[in-house]
């Protein structure tokens, strides 16, 4: 029954991942002008002249005289049969190649920070969820709520103010000035790891409040149940009864959104990004899509649609695996 | 049992807090060892030099050691070793027999080169991830041939990479190039090069599929592209059918018409010569399709955004590494300029590039002192915290005059409005409307002061007089709302749009929206989206607008800017459009033309912006400065009597972020010239050598 439902699933995707390229491609067209426009603009703002014929060639350059079912039928073709993704118009780049040099750190990234809120969450959420209204239910309580209502964002400006002030830093960036262009050693990786905690927590924050949370009230729905009552009258120590009944159940939010984490994988965490100058995929995804320069925006945010609907089948197939509860959809 | 499981979640409360100690304690670990080990790096190369007491005590003297041993010219110790090396011919083998000597561009009113040291590194920001092209792109550029500051006046034009004489009949130029000049790669740069260029880039129809208006006599669309005729390996000739004396005056700035580079190299991606297998090896690993050859020959030639390393040239430094953060450029071991002292420039080794992601994080950077020169990267409206931080950090805020304005104000001449054109083609009118601008306002609020009232304009604010003339001009009568109406009683209202393409637009706007509606002119303000703003500019439906130029104090650069087109057509689309139909060649290449379309057709201007037009081709057709004051001096004096546009401030000044160990940095003059004659600057102090 198991490989039907999956089986289904896949099939449909196939008109989905169709409709979201089209779609993909014809919202980056949609404002009017095109990037000409702005690598004009660019180039006038920092002094530089140019000219009819620099423009024309240019324009040739971009593949701007196709017309655009051409250019959408070239770039999907490509893709589905060279798994080749195009060329970005302003970093006169293939789009896998700028995407290879940044996917690998945003998914450390983001890997990470999954574990991190992970980590930190569930524990907290099972602790205020046994100990409610206690005095540190409601620090966590407090806690979270900041997390939750802070953007991190300001969390990220805040973060390099202190360290300026504190520390006399500009604490830009993941890697300190000798390992940016260096090839990827274990040195490396140490000087990494002590700036990679930084995007981490701060772009953990919302997650870990959220989910911290989430686990108290799935908790606190559990824990009345007659089973936990009954399991609690049998003898069960209370760490074993916790974790084997109502936290496993609990689990399941977890569980629904690792289908988000996939696409988070690829997209990083712009704003926070922008902030801390990290080269994770999110800046080049804003500055894609404010230079118009549709093949690199089209293919990330095809990318990015992919992996979300790849993640929620994902999500949808544990959750079934995991609790025999949930039904096959029109199964019954 | 309770209590059992308090003990265990206290424990791991415990385990957390313990986590977050930890993490507090990493936070000081990540953030210490990097201060000290900054503060500690540029030490380590002095105790290397004390400890050989034989190394003479400064790069200069090892060079007059040099220069005793037989040598015309000396070099960086850098180099020196790659020749000792085996890696590199002698210096005076990679010098042209006559190289450049000292700066030609600023003024000695500006600053005075002294000699400098070999040695360090020089830190620059940048932009655009994974790519260069804003102060290390402009440090890369070298101009054809020089004129002293960006004025461009002809009186003070010298060589750079060659030298021109101009025939008196100002059709005739002829280029010299130095005897022995060479590309970074070694490779000779000779005519040879330059017929390459002129043969298979500018007259190759894939690359270039329109020749400019810069290559045509009299820098006009339909003029005759000029003929190149090589007369020996070193001198090149290029003859115009009619007068173009005016042709250096465009690229005599940046990079020139064209920056060369090496035709073997080019050669590799040329279909016309490249090996046909390796091309499309080549191709395929850029993810091009067969016969794009052309965008693959952009991607490695695009010095504007350069991110591919080999490409051969002539600027002071190469671009040797590339990461999405850093880039390193470091010195052209063949660059062919000398200080007066025989040394070969550049003085400093290498630049380090760190791109980040805006000029926020620009902002941070420069006050943590992490950059050596910022010019791109300033933002006026954070000269409290440069200050505030610049004793501190070791550097210095040097504020110099801009060479564009961001915020200039354009009535649109040709606008199709019935009550619009009852009046804005009254000159008086477009006066009173500058009258009313509160300049002192502007340049208070948008400005934070740093700028002045412009300088080639009537910087009049005389609110008084500005109703007066409307009065005058039968504007007397108002709406309900207070609007005046025109002579035959329809309200006037301006819809003034910019596009927050710089941060000065919305508060220009804003403050010169107020000033209108104050005079009872009324006028509301609209942001649009950069492209859709371009776009409705173009179509001439832009009413007024706020968008930037360059002065109008120098006549070469940028001169579209002056007779309406500031990449978009700004002040009269229809004008522009009229000239384009009937003397620009527009009648004859249409195909089943709309005659009845304003924007095909255009609209015929008044004789005071045809004067302007006339005079323009006047200017390039003469190379003679005295010609081109006197012409100059008529179109400014069209400019200031028929407020084509409104300048509201001229110039503008930028601050500009030099480090204070840093010598040879022009501190007067124009912000975009001090920033860029980098192969002069040199460490003071040892310790950054």
């Amino acid at each position: 029954m198991l490989a039907q439902y999956i089986g289904r699933r896949l099939l449909l995707l196939i008109p989905l991942l169709f409709i979201v390229s089209i779609i993909s491609f014809a919202l980056i067209q949609l404002p009017p002008g095109d990037i000409l426009n702005m690598e004009v603009l660019r180039l006038r703002s920092a002094g530089t002249q140019i000219s009819e014929e620099q423009v024309e060639a240019l324009r040739q350059l971009y593949g701007l005289d196709k017309s655009m079912p051409e250019q959408y039928w070239l770039w999907l073709s490509n893709i589905l049969l060279e798994g080749n993704f195009g060329t970005s118009f302003t970093y006169v780049k293939p789009v896998g190649e700028i995407l290879a040099a940044r996917v690998p750190l945003t998914a450390a990234v983001a890997i990470f920070t999954a574990l991190f809120v992970w980590i930190t969450a569930v524990p907290i959420g099972v602790y205020s969820a046994t100990h409610q209204y206690s005095l540190i239910d409601y620090f966590w309580t407090f806690i979270s709520f900041i997390g939750i209502a802070t953007p991190g964002f300001l969390l990220a400006l805040i973060f390099l103010w202190v360290a300026f002030v504190l520390f006399d830093i500009s604490a830009i960036g993941l890697f300190s000035q000798q390992y940016e262009t260096a090839p990827w050693s274990w040195a490396k990786f140490l000087d990494m790891l002590q700036h990679i905690w930084v995007p981490i927590v701060i772009i953990g924050m919302a997650g870990t409040a959220g989910l911290m949370r989430t686990m108290r009230g799935m908790m606190l729905d559990e824990l009345n149940k007659q089973y936990v009552i009954t399991a609690r009258s049998k003898g069960l120590t209370e760490i074993r009864l916790l974790v084997k009944y109502p936290v496993r159940t609990s689990l399941n939010p977890m569980i629904s959104t690792i289908g988000w984490m996939l696409p988070s994988i690829i997209s990083g965490e712009v704003l926070v990004s922008m902030v801390l100058n990290i080269p994770t995929t999110g800046p080049v995804l804003l500055q894609a899509l404010l230079n118009q320069d549709m093949f690199l925006a089209g293919s990330i945010v095809f990318i990015l649609s992919v992996l979300t609907v790849i993640g929620t089948l994902i999500s949808d197939i544990l959750l079934v695996w995991l609790d025999p509860r949930i039904r096959y959809e029109g199964m019954t | 049992m309770r209590k059992t499981l308090s003990r265990a979640l206290q424990w791991r409360r415990n385990t957390i807090l313990l986590l977050v100690a930890i993490a507090a304690v990493a936070l000081l670990a990540a953030c210490q060892p990097q201060t000290e080990a900054e503060e500690a790096a540029p030490e380590a190369p002095q105790a290397a030099d004390t400890s050989e007491e034989a190394m003479p005590s400064s790069t200069f003297e090892s060079c007059q050691a040099a220069q005793e041993a037989g040598m015309a010219f000396c070099e960086a110790p850098m180099l020196a070793a790659l020749v000792e090396a085996g890696e590199l011919p002698p210096v005076d083998e990679r010098l042209p027999v006559d190289p450049m000597v000292g700066n030609h561009r600023i003024p000695e009113s500006q600053a005075v080169m002294e000699r400098g040291e070999y040695g360090g590194t020089l830190r620059l920001l940048d932009f655009d991830a994974g790519t260069i092209g804003h102060d290390a792109g402009w440090i890369s550029a070298e101009p054809w041939v020089e004129t002293e500051d960006i004025k461009h006046d002809f009186a003070t034009l010298s060589d750079s990479i060659f030298t021109l004489s101009i025939s008196d009949d100002d059709m005739e130029f002829t280029f010299h190039m130095r005897k022995g000049m060479k590309f970074s790669n070694g490779a000779d740069f000779d005519t040879e090069d330059v017929q390459f260029f002129w043969d298979h880039i500018l007259h190759n129809e894939t690359l270039t599929p329109l020749i400019g208006t810069r290559w045509r006599a009299g820098n006009d669309p339909t003029g005759n592209v000029g003929v190149l005729e090589v007369i020996d390996r070193y001198t090149f000739k290029v003859t115009y059918d009619e007068p173009y004396g005016g042709w250096p005056g465009l690229f005599t700035y940046g990079s020139g018409p064209h920056r060369f580079t090496d035709s073997d190299y080019l050669k590799q991606l040329h279909e016309d010569f490249a090996d046909p297998a390796s091309l499309s090896a080549l191709l395929d690993k850029h993810g091009f399709e067969e016969g794009e050859w052309n965008r693959l020959y952009g991607l490695y030639t695009n010095g504007n955004r350069q991110h591919e390393t080999g490409l051969p040239s002539l600027s002071p430094y190469i671009l040797t590494e590339m990461g999405e953060t850093l880039a390193i450029m470091e010195r052209n071991p063949y660059y062919w300029k000398v200080d007066e002292w025989g040394q070969q420039l550049p003085y400093i080794d290498r630049l380090e590039i760190s791109i980040v992601p805006d000029v926020n994080a620009a902002t941070l950077k420069i006050i943590a002192g992490e950059a050596d020169m910022v010019r791109r990267g300033v933002n006026p409206a954070d000269m409290a915290l440069y200050i505030q931080n610049a004793e501190d950090k070791g550097y210095e805020v040097v504020v110099l005059d801009m060479h564009a304005s961001t915020g200039e104000v354009y009535l649109n001449m040709t606008y199709a409005d019935p009550a619009w054109q009852e009046v804005v083609n009254d000159v008086d009118f477009r006066k009173a409307l500058s009258y009313a601008i509160d300049r002192d306002t502007i340049i208070d609020a948008v400005y934070s002061g740093l700028a002045k009232p412009p300088q080639t304009m009537d910087p009049v604010t005389d609110i008084e007089q500005a109703e007066a003339i409307l009065d005058s001009l039968g504007l007397d009568e108002r709406d309900a709302d207070g609007c005046r109406l025109t002579p035959s009683g329809a309200p006037i209202s301006i819809s003034f749009n910019f596009t927050p393409f710089t941060g000065e637009s919305l508060p220009t706007a804003e403050i010169v929206a107020q000033n209108w509606n104050d005079i009872g002119i009324c006028t509301s303000v609209k942001q649009l989206e950069q492209n859709l703003f371009l776009t409705q500019a173009g179509a001439n439906e832009t009413q007024a607008m706020v968008w930037w130029a360059h002065y109008p104090r120098w006549p070469w650069h940028e001169s579209n800017d002056y007779i309406g087109q500031a990449w978009q057509r700004h002040y009269a689309p229809l004008w522009m459009a009229w000239y384009e139909w009937n003397l620009g060649g527009g009648k004859d290449a249409a195909e089943n033309p709309d005659e009845t379309d304003p924007l095909v057709v255009g609209v015929e201007p008044p004789q005071a912006y045809k004067d302007l037009r006339t005079l323009q081709s006047e200017l390039f057709a003469t190379s003679n400065p005295a010609d081109h004051e006197r012409i100059w001096n008529a179109m400014i004096a069209i400019f200031r009597d028929n407020y084509f546009w409104i300048s509201a401030a001229d110039p503008l000044q930028n601050p500009l972020i030099v480090n204070e160990g840093l010598g040879n940095v022009a501190k007067k003059g124009y912000h975009i010239q001090s920033a860029n004659e980098a192969e002069f600057y040199y460490w003071q102090d040892d310790s950054r050598r």
